[in-house]
């Protein structure tokens, strides 16, 4: 049996005026940068709601975006550029009566141990960390982020192959073993040859485990996730975010939930 | 498993008017059946128990593959701009000027310095999603109808 043929044409007509006003769903992953951004502004409304934090848009030269502005997110994989308007965009993040300021980015590349670039969906990295490398030539923060998670737009399920990535870039950031004696830190600016320049950021934990234990990891999909995932996310402390559109936003509720005691125990880094 | 015509028509459709890769998702998803819920099993004995790994699948009957394909689009299309246009709305909380501030703020997907490549803007108004909402309504109709 065919469409109904006025409903086929009004689908026509309608998936025109959809993909006129909004290109990026005609690209390769463009729907998929969308759920990005929808996280990394979730999270960051989560932050601002604590009450705990000032939470604001940058920049790519880390100044406020002004009213008019446009909050560029990348679409490609990139680390911390030198500050230029052209740069990405970020969230500020600033404890309220001092301390710790953190930054939230998308697609931002973190490097691991092995020297390979990973491209972490939204992340939290320590501002003092960022804006060392802003103030240089750029380049890759290394080390375990404060928060990380992984967008997945597919409606299948995630299997235990999926998780399996997750788990083995976490393995190569974090800084169980040290790139240099001098430094024993969670998160490290390294991009000169002298160590001694370094800008390292939080405590070095001595597994794997008890390093996945402080911050919030995830994979946020659309569809669900298989048991053999389940059981490394368990053991590895990798929450489990599936039906992210599903009505109710139970699971994104759960996400933002778990980010805020990260937030309130960033002291223990 | 055969695909209905209904399906056939509507993913034409889709690669014409610019969603080939998407088309050819869909055209995948349901070839391969539809997925199981997942075993919320109780906790099992690792030395006695085999873990589940594989996504068990079902076929889908050819009466209902249009709907399971309406609601693949809906996933697909419609949520990603409505949680856009979501994103643009918080954003604009967090501009640091707290007077005049505008309803949304524009949120542009844009290549780095050093890549070629076009900014993947939106021409809808921040904080809108008017095409997003039309499209759903259009998804629904299509789904009454194959129920």
């Amino acid at each position: 049996m065919a469409l109904p043929s006025n409903l086929a044409l009004n689908l026509r007509t309608i998936l025109r005026s959809f993909r006129a006003a909004n290109r990026f769903t005609t690209v390769p992953g463009g729907t998929g940068k969308a759920l990005e951004a929808w996280i990394l502004m979730r999270l960051a409304l989560a932050a601002k709601q604590s009450g705990a934090w000032h939470v604001t848009l940058r920049r790519g030269t880390g100044a406020a975006l002004p009213r008019n502005g446009v909050f560029q997110f990348p679409a490609t994989r990139h680390g911390i550029q030198p500050s230029s308007s052209s740069a990405s965009c970020f969230v500020l993040l600033e404890q309220l009566g001092g301390g710790i300021d953190l930054e939230l980015h998308g697609s931002l590349q973190w490097q691991g141990r092995s020297e390979a670039k990973h491209e972490i969906d939204v992340s939290v990295v320590p501002a003092v960390i960022a804006q060392a490398l802003r103030s240089s030539n750029g380049g890759f923060p290394r080390g375990l982020p404060v928060l990380a998670v992984e967008c997945k737009d597919k409606t299948s399920a995630g299997t235990s192959d999926e998780m399996r990535e997750t788990l083995a870039r976490m393995f190569d950031l974090a800084l169980v073993t040290k790139l240099s004696p001098r430094w024993a830190c969670r998160i490290i600016e390294a991009e000169s040859s002298n160590d001694r320049y370094w800008t390292a950021w939080g405590r070095r934990s001595p597994t794997y485990r008890t390093f996945f234990a402080k911050g919030t990891f995830a994979i946020a999909r659309a569809g669900q996730f298989s048991l053999g995932a389940r059981q490394m996310s368990q053991h590895y402390h990798i929450r489990q975010v599936n039906s992210v559109y599903a009505p109710g936003l139970a699971f994104i509720l759960s996400l933002e939930g778990d980010f805020r005691h990260t937030l309130r125990s960033i002291h223990r880094f | 498993m055969a695909i209905s015509t209904e399906v056939i028509e509507l993913v034409a459709l889709l690669t014409e008017e610019g969603y080939g890769t998407l088309a050819g998702e869909l055209l995948t998803e349901i070839s391969l059946g539809r997925e199981l819920p997942p075993h919320f099993a109780q906790k099992v004995d690792p030395p006695t128990e085999e873990i589940e790994d594989e996504v068990r699948r079902v076929e889908i009957p050819e009466d209902e593959q249009l709907s399971f394909a309406c609601d693949i689009l809906i996933l697909r299309l419609v949520e990603p701009v409505r949680r856009l246009a979501e994103a643009e709305r918080g954003a604009a909380s967090l501009l640091s000027q707290e007077q005049n501030r505008p309803d949304a703020v524009s949120i542009r997907f844009s290549r780095s310095r050093d890549d070629s490549g076009p900014t993947l803007a939106r021409a809808e108004g921040a904080g809108q999603s008017e095409t997003a909402d039309a499209l759903q309504e259009i998804l629904t109709q299509l789904r009454s109808v194959a129920i």
